[in-house]
């Protein structure tokens, strides 16, 4: 392991130009830009690399994915996804660097998809390097589907997992991403939640009105307030009718994991940016919410006046963005219709429902073969304890590839607890980039022998 | 001789070419843009008609502009109006630009056409039929017209205190007047008051990853709490305890006259775009609801990510304006401290910014203003006349009315389609005409009496 430290040490600047190449194409989803320039980016990474096939392929209306393939010395094969795609950099004016360019700065590497999810690739690929030039090739087959609408909710993935089912046969596969948390563990998250996104429309009147008609009509603003405030309660649960009639009991063994996972409610604090955790969810409880149990958030509303001053207006319309997390097996289409039917029994059959993201969740059984290989490699390269985390508290389309293709699918990767994704300054730390290059090589290593 | 309404007619061409030069400059309040200008160019309009006009600046207001014709007698006739007009957004659903004011279809459209700036017009306008028909004023004419209703007027009170001397007078005409769906011409005798909030929540340090809203609840639910707090979907009722304490209802008088007030609830119904008024009210309850109840409004409200496509974000911030309409006697200072003090008690943390405050004001319905105002209405229209004893709508008549002791009526040129505060304000024409036929004659029986 000392050769490929050494060798991943002598060319981290080859790997931060070229995750400079990639932080450089913005690939926002949310705007449908740049997403064809990136995923070409992408296909002559792998092509410089060395893979014996790297495709990027299209279905209608989607933005592309990249299929490569580098061949190995045992018949195993890993798959790693990750993602090319990014959220939207607003708010522009609180980014302190440029956020489509790389930028060192106190060993940290800024720049949006740092985090989520271009740094991870490319320590992946720097880890296919490393091996290639100490060991003389590859000691495993190795796949990767990286896709382009992870942040739009992946909207188009189950379909390109369906084409593609040959092409992706493997053993294992390597999740997106990994965390460090508060005290330097390392993370190994063994499943996602779901998410069912929707922006909500409401129209109540058939103009803006002088807000002195609000004697007698409620305007959008005031009704989208109370619509919002229906669907959840202070203590946190959601009340829509039916919404935790297909949520599964939770398996023993992944509240085990939950237990030993280190989090308490200084580190949920700490995450959550705030002192005011939602009102009984600290301790057990807290963390029971945070990994195993459904959300609904607030996304964003935009109704009526929001500049400088008084505009004294009842809003014709308003809109919002609601974020559901879903936990296994809640349906996304299923959450719709009940959000619809609660909706109408609210008074609001006005109500526009456009559903923007539908995922399911996904857990892989803890009792696989390959979580063990995973956290002992995890251990041996970067010398942090490692925390299995049964879940994230986050979304990705696991259920989408580890459903069809049943696959025990786990994170790992180059995040840590203050990397501010999806917000502005998104970064990651220069020695995390660099350390996890070695655990990604040692783990496919170690995936090779077993 | 031609006679007065020959020559307010002769007035209507140089009065509509006055007033789109008003609208040409724009002055929004809630801005701040354009609004000095504007008050020089109203400055300038009232020198050019012969008045003395004073231009006054308390520090960070918008100034006020008094204006006084000299006339025969010792009466006094006082016009109130404004020369801000509301911000123009959303701009894309203007016909026209809001600036850039147009005649189409016997309709002048333009931001502040109907609210407020062609019943400044009107105005000026009745001054120069009188001075051309007689060479002089019946009686003394002054306007106090201020730059900041739009904004509750939130120095205006400042301001009369102030110069009470100068706008001594006996009488007021408020700034609007309207015709109903049915072309009836409203005389208005009183308004509501109002608090309007800004209101702001800051539940994290940053923005965060909506995973987090597992344990966190983010701004924009809180705020949508808060908001959601304020007001009983089944009724309209308002839940800030407390609220309702210094409510005054109408007098038997005001129920009686509000009684021959008509209300076209489907007419209104179709207007508004609504199946039903709030809390299932019909008729003249809904009247009663509409004119002596207080309110509670949602008119902006923002958190988070508004563009295209999803964001799975959860806001640090989430910021809303709520607009109270106030009857007599509420207090809008008190108002925000039982709003402040009702978010505390759901240990909710919203920071509380009063944006603009007025009181309500109700003129006595049997001062002899009120029948001179409506019989002069009557004869120069001949138009029904409806005395209505408050407008829904808001001013600072109480700041006229309470600080001058005058009687104040309103009446003036706007119709039920003006628009105002939405895209596409308007007035007609000949509605226009007719009003600065209305405002020369007011001023010429004021005289008289």
């Amino acid at each position: 392991m000392d050769t490929l430290r050494a060798h991943v040490a002598a060319h981290l600047s080859d790997h931060l130009a070229e995750l400079d190449r990639l932080i450089r194409q913005p690939s926002v989803a949310a705007h449908g830009r740049g997403l064809e320039e990136t995923a070409h980016s992408v296909q002559v990474l792998f092509d410089e690399a060395g893979a014996s096939r790297a495709e990027v392929h299209r279905l209608p209306g989607a933005a592309p994915v990249v299929v490569a393939e580098f061949p190995g010395q045992s018949p195993r094969t890993l798959l790693f996804y990750n993602h090319y795609d990014v959220q939207p950099a607003e708010p522009l004016h609180e980014w302190t660097v440029p956020p489509f360019a790389l930028t060192q700065r106190d060993g940290r590497l800024y720049g949006r998809g740092t985090s989520d999810n271009k740094g991870d690739l490319i320590t992946r690929l720097a880890a296919l390097r490393a091996l290639r030039d100490t060991a003389g090739g590859l000691p495993c087959r190795v796949l990767f589907l990286i896709e382009g609408e992870e942040e739009i909710g992946s909207v188009h993935f189950p379909a390109y997992v369906e084409t593609l089912a040959d092409r992706l046969c493997a053993d294992a596969c390597v999740w997106e991403y990994g965390d460090r948390d508060l005290r330097g563990r390392i993370h190994v998250i063994a499943g996602v939640k779901g998410i069912c996104y929707v922006e909500l429309e409401v129209t109540s009147t058939n103009r803006d009105l002088h807000s002195m008609w609000g004697a007698l009509a409620n305007g959008s603003g005031t009704r989208l307030a109370w619509l919002l405030a229906g669907l959840r309660g202070p203590d946190g649960r959601v009340r829509i009718p039916g919404f935790y009639d297909a949520v599964l009991p939770l398996r023993p063994e992944a509240q085990v994991a939950a237990r030993r996972a280190p989090l308490d409610d200084s580190v949920l604090r700490a995450l959550a940016g705030t002192d005011r955790l939602m009102d009984g969810r600290t301790g057990a409880r807290g963390i029971d919410a945070y990994l195993f149990e459904p959300t609904c958030t607030v996304c964003g509303v935009q109704t009526g006046y929001t500049g400088e001053g008084m505009k004294t207006v009842l809003p014709r319309r308003a809109r919002a963005k609601v974020d559901f997390r879903l936990v296994p097996d809640q349906d996304p289409e299923e959450i719709v219709r009940l959000l619809r039917r609660h909706l109408d029994r609210q008074g609001f059959e006005d109500c526009t429902i456009t559903p923007l993201s539908a995922e399911r969740a996904f857990q892989t059984h803890l009792s696989d073969p390959f979580v063990a290989l995973a956290v002992a490699s995890a251990r041996e390269a970067t010398g942090r304890e490692v925390v299995l985390m049964p879940t994230s508290a986050g979304t990705g389309p696991m259920w989408a590839l580890g459903g069809p293709l049943r696959l025990p699918i786990l994170s790992i990767g180059a995040g840590y607890w203050g990397c501010s994704a999806h917000a502005p300054d998104e970064h990651i730390r220069t020695e995390d980039f660099e350390e996890t290059i070695v655990l990604m090589a040692h783990l496919l290593q170690r995936f090779a022998a077993s | 001789m031609p006679t007065l309404k020959e020559i307010a007619k002769t007035q209507t061409g140089p009065a509509l070419d006055l007033v789109m030069t008003l609208v040409r400059q724009p002055s929004v309040a809630a801005t701040g843009e354009g609004v000095d200008a504007c008050a020089e160019v109203v400055r300038g309009v009232f020198e050019q008609a012969g008045a003395a006009v004073q231009v006054h600046r308390l520090e960070a207001a918008a100034p006020l502009v008094i204006a006084e014709f000299p006339g025969v007698g010792d009466r006094t006739l006082l016009f109130y109006n404004h020369y801000d007009v509301q911000p123009p957004d959303p701009i894309d659903e203007w016909t026209s630009p809001p600036f850039d004011p147009v005649v189409r279809d016997g309709l002048l459209y333009g931001r502040g056409v109907s609210d407020n700036k062609g019943d400044l017009t009107t105005r000026i306008a009745a001054v120069r039929t009188l001075q051309a028909l007689h060479g002089r004023l019946p009686c003394r004419v002054k306007f106090v017209v201020e730059g900041q209703e739009e904004i509750g007027s939130v120095h205006f009170g400042r301001y009369v205190e102030r110069h009470r001397d100068e706008l001594a007078a006996q009488a007021c005409i408020w700034e609007f007047g309207q015709r109903d769906l049915k072309e009836r011409l409203v005389v208005t005798l009183g308004i509501k008051g109002i608090c309007y909030l800004d209101l702001e929540i800051e539940a994290t340090s940053r923005d965060l990853h909506s995973s987090m809203g597992a344990i966190v609840d983010g701004a924009a639910t809180q705020m949508a709490w808060a908001l959601a707090s304020l007001k009983d979907p089944a009724t309209g009722r308002v839940l800030v305890e407390g609220f309702y304490d210094r409510v005054r209802g109408p007098s038997p008088r005001e129920l009686d006259a509000t009684r021959q007030v008509p209300f076209d609830e489907d007419d209104l119904k179709r207007h508004m775009g609504v199946a039903r008024f709030i809390g299932g009210v019909s008729g003249f309850d809904a009247q009663l609801q509409l004119l002596y109840q207080p309110t509670c409004t949602v008119c902006g409200f923002e958190s988070g990510y508004t563009g295209p496509g999803s964001k799975t974000v959860l806001p640090r911030r989430a910021r809303a304006k709520v607009d109270f309409r106030l009857v007599p006697d509420q207090d809008p200072e008190e108002v925000v401290a039982l709003v402040r003090r009702h978010f505390e008690r759901q240990g909710l943390e919203v920071k509380i910014t009063l944006l603009g405050g007025e009181r309500a004001y109700r003129t006595n319905l049997d001062d002899p203003f009120v029948g001179l105002v409506a019989e002069t209405a009557r004869e120069t229209t001949g138009r029904t006349i409806t005395v209505h004893p408050t407008s829904a709508g808001t001013g600072p008549m109480y700041d006229v009315g309470h600080t001058l002791g005058v009687p104040i009526v309103g009446i003036g040129g706007g119709y039920w389609g003006g628009r105002a505060h939405a895209p596409n304000e308007n007035i007609r024409l000949a509605d226009f005409e007719e009003t600065i036929y209305l405002m020369a004659r007011l001023i010429e029986r004021f005289g008289e009496a």
